[in-house]
């Protein structure tokens, strides 16, 4: 250990973590700047200056000491001792205020106020070391018992101090009495260390075969009993210092105690392989070390209760003794094996058990990144393959971040190694609440997530009067009409109201404008990103100021909200709407015929992508009746493998029964996820070997089978049957309203229970309530098909209404033909739209895209929100809102092409050019 | 007594170069541009097309339809290069006054060559782009270590070679 004199060991315990501190502390100091009063601000750089100058006097030493040759002095110790125990003191009584409680949680990494202790700690330690090593002379023989009397002699004075002194003493003030009392616990503390480590360190000098059985004992102690009922009390005791109730844990400490005490043979092979096994453990004593150091100073009131006392202190033992056996066995083979060797052994044994724990958190954000695309944003043309054991880890870890528990208690997480995985596999973000219970519901079918339904007061506030006035654009061809509302709160109690209703948009037809009067002012409303717009509502919605808010729900359906009403309060509002052809627009049952027939209009001739066809032009086309055949989808959730004989009875009844040929029949057996195959002979044997587990996402199933209807164009259509025994617990998180176009036969689906009854279903309203519940199969459906029935691009549906067509699957969008007022740009967002919800992998991508295409055009789109607010400070935060979901203007107009320079793989090039110095080297010996 | 050598030298320059790569990992394009500035202005002399810039996307030719942010500065290869530099001629120093010194000059010197290898590397991938069909991530990623690692092995043949003109010259005049 005379080794530990080198003042290069101060680069490792010293340079390095406190240059750590300082990213780590900038990175958090970064963050919360802006937010951080005058006073506060003063004592961050107070501190950082401080430690800066300390850290600067420490290099110019170790620097002095190495040009000189010296070993680090006792004096060095006992200063540094002195001065980062005087540091840490005074910083534990400013925590507070360095980190006041005004921030928020999220804002800051956990743990922040351990990270100085944590980091300062090994200069401590190390310092204490030295003054150990520089005042046990090894000529003399020294007794390791009596330091190790003198180190227990140090928690009984405590004791007695506590119970005799303690009562009779009468400080002036209780500050005073509070700080002599914390720094004579510091001095009692380095007293009792100093003892402890100078008792190990006699031991571990093995001289005397006393003392050599001696030692053996302590390691059998501190390397293998201690660690083992350690971790044990710690599960014991509900985790205070972590939660390390992984058997690995448990597994590796064994190994490690197993090691340590397996120093017998002089066997070359024998200790060599001893060395890699201590080589690769010695990161888990480390780990412990640095774990346990802030605890180092409670250890003395611990030792009162003896055992724990005890084994809060075998980490620090644990690596005394773990070092000794190293540089024993590395002093032992290098007379043996050559020095380059030995040193590759130690590095790669070192960073093992690092490198599998990162490899495998590398594979955990690997696992989430494929869950979330696959949940969130899929293909639905994929088959994913989803490592739920991986999965499970990292949401359970995800869960235990959401539920953080304040303050000191770290049961919900492993000290360091949790941390690491939030930056690693999370990127310190976190996922909403919805998200992570979806997930868990779709993969492990655990509780599902539920909305708390918003509490509207809106009953009795009905509109009193309503008009509307329509503009014809000869030169788009299109109308503009305004329909100019008034709204009357008709309720007797004082409680402020709320108007709350729903229109639903004929298609080609879009909200273009939107005003709503506050007080006698006519305020227009702001087109806004559709997210930062309903935040801004709800914030308004909680202080009663004067927000009315517009946006698309699902497929075509419009939610309309103007609040709040005072009682017998009349407000005015209007909505413009911008349409090709007249429309038919239904508030609260209010029908409004906007616009006239007035000239004919024709199919879009500037956009060959998206087609609109009128209702005139509906008419022309040739209607036909496709093929169904039956898509069955089969609930092979967890639990319902006891189903599957009434699931087979239940189809086989049902289609003895049905006048349907089976031929083109299908079959999705759909658990967390979906797989089709063609209804054959022997489907039931297939249904028996399906592994029944996860929830049922009964959504990504039908969306499946509506994208791969609508995007292969055929003389067939789908009529979906769900086969399961609870519909309700089936995963739909909303309708389908968006995948309109995908169905134009009919908006049924059905539900074929275990017992035999067969029950219709909306896929545009709420799907999991059935609409009748002892129906038979409509098999009889038109449709028009366009452009001819000679050569079917498209099938619509045969409802007196226009359609939108997406004649390409595939189409990007000039932004500069994007106009306000203009209904072709509404046409052509109105395709991407669609496009997106077939591909939600590349809407993602076109995000930013299309919210400024709907900005430019002044048209809403389900990307976007129309609000009205009432005071500058409010328009002023939406906007701050809205640029920060936007941020960098010309992010706009990156798109999925756009090509990003980046460097090849640091750790390519370094691999590579690594093989090229060695074959050089090779060539040149 | 204790051995000193160039361990010291070593350390110090990798726990540089783990520092770097720490504050790399934190840094956000303003913090980068002393490497992404130079790189794009010789870019934009070179093809004649302007750029624009945001703090959050870095560099964006509109026109060739790229970007160059902190993912391309080049760091990588800059670090490369300096600990490759540093090391390959710290053994010919003696004093620790001019190894500072040898420090701050490969620093230098390998920040001046790295943005000449990086804009190669770029000005390489544009190219390919434009002029064929080919325009797979994998290939820029291809091409991407290709030109780094013929600079690195060039620079270090290189300077090699000037070690041993030195070394042998030093021997004859001795």
């Amino acid at each position: 250990m005379k080794n530990l004199l080198n003042p290069k060991w101060l680069i490792l315990i010293h340079v390095i973590p406190v240059a750590l501190l300082f990213c780590i502390y900038y990175g958090e100091f970064h963050t919360i700047k802006s937010i951080l009063k005058e006073d506060t601000l003063e004592l961050w750089y107070n501190f950082g200056i401080t430690l800066f100058i300390l850290f600067i006097g420490n290099i110019t030493y170790i620097l002095f000491c190495i040009v000189k040759k010296n070993k680090v002095s006792v004096y060095y110790a006992f200063l540094a001792l002195t001065i980062y125990s005087s540091y840490l003191y005074i910083y534990s009584n400013y925590s507070h205020k360095i980190i006041p409680r005004s921030i928020p949680s999220w804002m800051l990494s956990r743990n922040t106020d351990l990270y100085i202790g944590t980091f300062l700690m090994p200069t401590l330690a190390y310092a204490l070391f030295v003054i150990v090593i520089s005042l046990t002379n090894l000529e003399k023989k020294h007794k390791a018992w009596k330091s190790f009397l003198l180190s227990l002699s140090v928690p009984l004075i405590a004791y007695i101090f506590a119970q005799i002194i303690l009562p009779f003493w009468k400080p002036v003030s209780y500050n005073f009495k509070q700080h002599v009392l914390i720094i004579l616990a510091v001095i009692a503390v380095i007293i009792f260390l100093f003892f402890l480590i100078r008792s190990i360190y006699i031991l571990s000098l093995n001289k005397g075969k006393n003392l050599k059985n001696l030692y053996l004992i302590s390691k059998f102690a501190f390397a293998l009993i201690c660690p083992l009922t350690g971790l044990g009390l710690n599960q014991g005791l509900g985790n205070v210092f972590g939660d390390f109730t992984s058997l690995w844990f448990y597994i590796i400490a064994l190994l490690n105690g197993t090691l340590m005490c397996l120093s017998f043979f002089e066997g070359k092979r024998y200790r060599l392989l001893l060395y890699i096994g201590k080589c690769i453990t010695f990161s888990f004593t480390c780990y412990f070390f640095i774990v346990f150091l802030p605890f180092l100073p409670i250890s003395v009131i611990a030792i009162l209760a003896f055992g724990i006392g005890l084994l809060m202190l075998s980490p620090l033992a644990l690596f005394i003794i773990h070092i000794q056996e190293l540089t024993r066995d590395y002093s032992f083979l290098k007379h043996h094996i050559t020095k380059t060797k030995l040193i590759t052994i130690t590095i790669l044994g070192f960073i093992a058990i690092p490198a599998i724990i990162t490899l495998s958190f590398k594979n955990d954000k690997t696992v989430l990144h494929e869950t979330l695309d696959y949940v969130y944003t899929p293909d639905y043309s994929k088959d994913y393959n989803i490592n739920k054991k991986s999965l499970e880890k990292t949401m359970e870890i995800v869960s235990k971040n959401r539920s953080r528990s304040s303050g000191f208690s770290m049961n919900r997480q492993i000290p360091y190694i949790t941390p690491y995985f939030n930056w690693l596999v999370l990127d310190n973000l976190m996922l909403s609440n919805s998200k992570i219970k979806t997930i868990k519901n779709i993969f492990f079918k655990s509780e599902p997530f539920k909305i708390r339904p918003e509490r509207l007061r809106n009953k009795d506030v009905e509109i009193s009067n309503i008009c509307s006035n329509s503009t014809y654009n000869p030169k788009d061809k299109s109308w503009t009409s305004w329909i100019d509302i008034e709204i009357t709160n008709s309720n007797q109690n004082n409680f402020t109201s709320e108007y709350a209703t729903t229109i639903d948009l004929p298609d080609g037809c879009w909200i273009n404008d939107y005003y709503l009067y506050v007080g006698d002012r006519k305020e227009m409303g702001i087109l806004a990103e559709k997210k930062s717009a309903m935040w801004i509502f709800s914030q308004i919605r909680n202080i009663n100021k004067d927000p009315g808010l517009l946006h698309y729900l699902t497929g075509n359906k419009i939610s309309f909200r103007v609040f709040p009403f005072a009682k017998n309060e009349i407000r005015k509002t209007g909505i413009q709407f911008i349409h090709k052809d007249p429309v038919t627009i239904n508030i609260d049952n209010h029908k409004l015929v906007l616009g006239e027939a007035k000239v004919e209009p024709k199919t879009t001739p500037d956009n060959k992508h998206v087609l609109y066809i009128s209702a005139k032009e509906k008419e022309k086309l040739q209607k036909i009746q496709r093929t169904p055949y039956y898509h069955f989808i089969i609930d092979t959730s967890k639990d319902k493998d006891s189903l599957t004989h009434n699931y087979i009875k239940t189809i086989n009844n049902f289609l003895t029964n049905s006048k349907l040929n089976i031929k083109n029949a299908k079959l999705s057996y759909t658990n967390s996820f979906t797989s089709t195959r063609n209804f054959t002979s022997g489907w039931e044997n297939e249904l028996k070997v399906q592994h029944f587990q996860g929830g049922f996402f009964l959504e990504r199933a039908i969306k499946k089978i509506l994208f791969n209807s609508y995007t292969n164009t055929s003389n067939n259509y789908p009529i979906i049957v769900v086969v399961t025994d609870n519909i309700l617990d089936a995963i739909i998180s909303k309708n389908f309203a968006d995948f309109k176009f995908a169905y134009p036969e009919s908006n049924l689906f059905y539900h074929l229970n275990t017992l035999g009854y067969l029950a219709s279903h909306n896929l545009d309203k709420t799907p999991k309530q059935f609409i009748n519940n002892k129906t038979t199969v409509l098999l009889k459906n038109e449709v028009l098909a366009w452009p001819n029935t000679n050569n079917v691009k498209a099938y619509l549906p045969n409802n007196n209404k226009p359609s939108i067509i997406l004649n390409s699957f595939s189409f990007e969008i000039n932004p500069n033909l994007i106009q306000p007022l203009n209904w072709s740009s509404g046409l052509k967002m109105q395709g991407k739209w669609l496009l997106d919800v077939l591909y939600p992998k590349q809407a993602e991508n076109n995000w930013n895209n299309n919210v400024k295409m709907s900005f430019d055009s002044g048209i809403m789109t389900p990307l976007t929100s129309y609000i009205v607010v009432e005071t500058e400070a409010q328009k002023e935060t939406l906007l701050k809102k809205q640029k920060e979901a936007l941020s960098g203007k010309k992010s706009l107009d990156l798109n999925e092409q756009t090509q990003r320079m980046s460097e090849p793989g640091f750790l390519l090039v370094l691999i590579l050019f690594g093989c090229f110095l060695f074959f050089r080297k090779k060539k040149l010996t | 007594m204790i051995k000193s050598k160039n361990t010291v030298c070593h350390l110090f320059a990798l726990t540089f170069f783990i520092g770097s790569k720490f504050a790399y990992s934190l840094a956000n394009n303003n913090m980068i541009s002393f490497l992404t500035k130079p790189t794009n202005a010789i870019i934009s002399f070179i093809t004649n097309n302007a750029s624009s810039y945001s703090p959050k996307t870095g560099f964006y030719y509109s026109n060739l339809n790229i970007v160059i942010d902190k993912s391309c500065s080049g760091f990588n290869f800059w670090m490369l290069l300096f600990l490759l530099l540093f090391f390959s001629t710290l053994k010919f120093i003696k004093t620790y006054k001019n190894k500072l010194l040898l420090f701050l000059a490969t620093l230098l010197i390998s920040y001046l060559l790295t943005l000449f290898t990086n804009t190669s590397r770029i000005l390489v991938s544009l190219f390919i782009t434009q002029n064929t069909s080919l325009h797979y991530s994998w290939l820029h990623q291809a091409e991407g270590v290709f030109i780094y690692l013929s600079f690195l092995i060039v620079f270090y043949l290189s300077l090699n070679y000037l070690q041993n003109k030195f070394t042998n010259k030093h021997e004859k005049l001795a």
